[in-house]
């Protein structure tokens, strides 16, 4: 699992996140049991499972804040608990909490300190993630006054200092509005234009099904499904928009008319699409449009939970 | 780690605890001006009782210091260490590049700046008070400010330490009655001493090597004391008495005191370590 023999089988650069059969165990409960992910180089990956079921855990684990019982893993190509990787890897926690006996900027000054950045970056690194996480302005006031959803954007505002090449973000829309919400996403999306990994832990299936690439979803500390969002929410069957073909010969394909002029397919393999179009043309069917049919997150993940 | 020490000592500030402490200073050095201004105008006592009497209520008086330092000294620990890693603030500075040990050893150090500042501060006003109102000065102030404050960072080391995996609370209890328990254990041991009995002093040694708070005070109680009035004292039996040491503690019990506060500060930091944050 080093990262020289990752490269040197796929000469592809390492993973971001890699764990093997890492477990966390209290006592007699296991909250994390073998949990095995991949988490690309400058990916969005969501994290997402009911409550209780291990993701903050494994996000500890992934941080070095709680020691595995047993497996391993590797991020951004050392050891868990590597201090050298943490310098690379911003966290904002599920219960973010910060010195409220000082100004937002001072939280992320002392970050800056902690993290090693130079003291004479600080100041500006401070007043650039304010700005991207909209405190501009507020920095000067002490965090005590500021309101739940203003302590969550400093949060990720932390998490966001220095530019690190892998952050990880544990709920972090749980305080804000729709509005942070919806900036919240926008950021997401521009740490990926930016080309860092964010590992992103939410049981909002919203927020994951619209930002992510890939997910894992884990249920009572083990992982019960894992992939790319669209190969995991794609569905069965094919919805055409067509006029010019007979009821009779839309069945005769395998569909039925669910509307003026939409014909399902709901046993079409993906495949299979091309095939259907041409037969559609040469049968005189006017095509005005082809959609794939595709779960919705929501949906998925209460199958998922049926299964396990 | 110098980061973590620079912001303990500013959330004492920015928390006021430092501004409690100063007037808590002014408060003694006042308080104990005032009562030796009014014992020595009210005394009709010449020489060696005079400087007895004084000695005495010197003694008294510091010894409850050492026991407000101790207070001081445990619950500020406590609740700098406890009332972090309980919060989730710790979670946010642990997952940045910082080992644990830099981490507490970052808070000792900021704890000692301002729990040893307010030892020395306001011992040295109490000494200094003394010796303008009273015309009484210890032979050896330094050395006895200097185990005054000691027995203070002593304190604020085993809370500390405990404060690692224990709540705010629960950790500055147990130290305070540690703190109380090797007092009376202290006691104990100097009635073995005028008694001449074996297993009273074996039971004072216990508590010294337990916790040396204790005998830490009685040293710096010997260098408070005026050499005259030891000198005169010696061989008339005396010895026993709480608010007279006949003679300085032995060096090994300073440097016990030393090993004894980097072992409760190494245990502190295995605690960190090892906790699940």
């Amino acid at each position: 699992m080093a990262q020289s023999q990752e490269a040197a089988a796929g000469g592809t650069p390492p993973a971001a996140i890699r764990t093997e059969l890492l477990e966390r165990r209290y006592g007699r409960h296991v909250a994390l049991r073998g949990l095995s992910l991949a988490v690309p180089r400058g990916s969005v990956f969501g994290f997402l499972g009911p409550n209780g079921a291990g993701k903050t855990t494994a996000v500890k684990l992934l941080l070095g804040l709680v020691r595995p019982t047993g497996g391993e893993g590797m991020v951004l190509g050392l050891p868990l608990g590597e201090p050298a990787a943490r310098r690379r890897i911003g966290y904002l926690p599920e219960l973010f909490r910060y010195q409220e006996w000082l100004s937002g900027r001072e939280v992320l000054e002392a970050h800056a300190a902690l993290a090693g950045m130079q003291r004479g970056r600080r100041r500006a690194a401070a007043e650039e993630a304010l700005a991207t996480v909209g405190l501009s302005g507020e920095g000067l006031r002490r965090v005590g006054a500021y309101s739940k959803g203003m302590q969550q954007r400093l949060g990720l505002a932390v998490a966001l200092l220095g530019d690190p090449e892998l952050v990880v973000l544990d709920e972090p829309t749980s305080a804000l509005d729709p509005v942070g919400r919806h900036d919240v996403r926008t950021i997401i999306q521009d740490l990926r234009a930016k080309g860092t990994t964010v590992f992103l832990n939410s049981h909002l299936l919203t927020e994951i099904e619209a930002v992510c690439d890939e997910v894992a979803v884990l249920d009572h500390g083990r992982v019960i499904a894992q992939g790319g969002l669209g190969s995991l929410l794609q569905a069965k069957g094919v919805d055409v928009e067509v006029e010019g073909v007979s009821q009779e010969e839309i069945g005769r394909l395998g569909g039925t008319w669910s509307a003026p002029r939409n014909a399902s397919f709901p046993e079409l393999a993906e495949g299979d699409v091309p095939e259907l179009v041409a037969r559609l043309v040469a049968l005189g069917g006017r095509i005005h449009g082809v959609t794939r049919r595709r779960a919705s997150l929501e949906q998925r993940f209460l199958d998922w939970l049926e299964v396990r | 780690m110098l980061e973590i020490c620079r912001l303990t000592v500013v959330e004492s500030l920015r928390r006021r605890l430092t501004l409690a402490l100063f007037a808590a200073t002014l408060l003694l050095v006042g308080l104990t001006g005032w009562a030796f201004s009014e014992i020595g105008r009210l005394s009709s006592l010449q020489g060696v009782e005079r400087l007895m009497q004084f000695s005495v209520l010197l003694l008294f008086l510091m010894l409850l210091f050492t026991g407000m330092l101790a207070l001081t000294a445990v619950f500020t620990a406590a609740a700098a260490v406890a009332g972090e890693l309980e919060s989730g603030v710790a979670a946010a500075i642990l997952a940045r590049p910082l080992r644990r040990g830099a981490y507490l050893f970052g808070k000792w150090l900021g704890l000692a700046a301002v729990v040893g500042g307010f030892a020395l501060l306001a011992g040295a006003g109490e000494l200094l008070i003394v010796s303008r109102v009273a015309a009484f000065a210890p032979p050896q102030p330094v050395a006895a400010l200097a185990l005054i404050t000691a027995q203070a960072l002593l304190m604020m080391t085993l809370s500390l330490a405990l404060a690692t995996r224990l709540s705010a609370v629960t950790s500055a209890i147990i130290s305070t009655v540690a703190f109380f328990l090797v007092w009376m254990l202290g006691t104990v041991d100097l009635m073995g001493v005028a008694l001449n009995y074996p297993t009273l002093m074996t039971v004072g040694e216990i508590g010294k090597i337990l916790l040396p708070t204790n005998a830490l005070w009685q040293a710096a109680e010997y260098y408070l004391e005026p050499g005259s009035l030891v000198a005169a004292t010696q061989g008339l039996g005396l010895g026993g008495n709480p608010f007279l040491a006949i003679g300085p503690q032995p060096p090994a019990v300073l440097i016990w005191a030393g090993v004894w506060a980097g072992i409760v500060l190494a245990l502190g930091i295995w605690g960190v370590v090892r906790r699940q944050i």
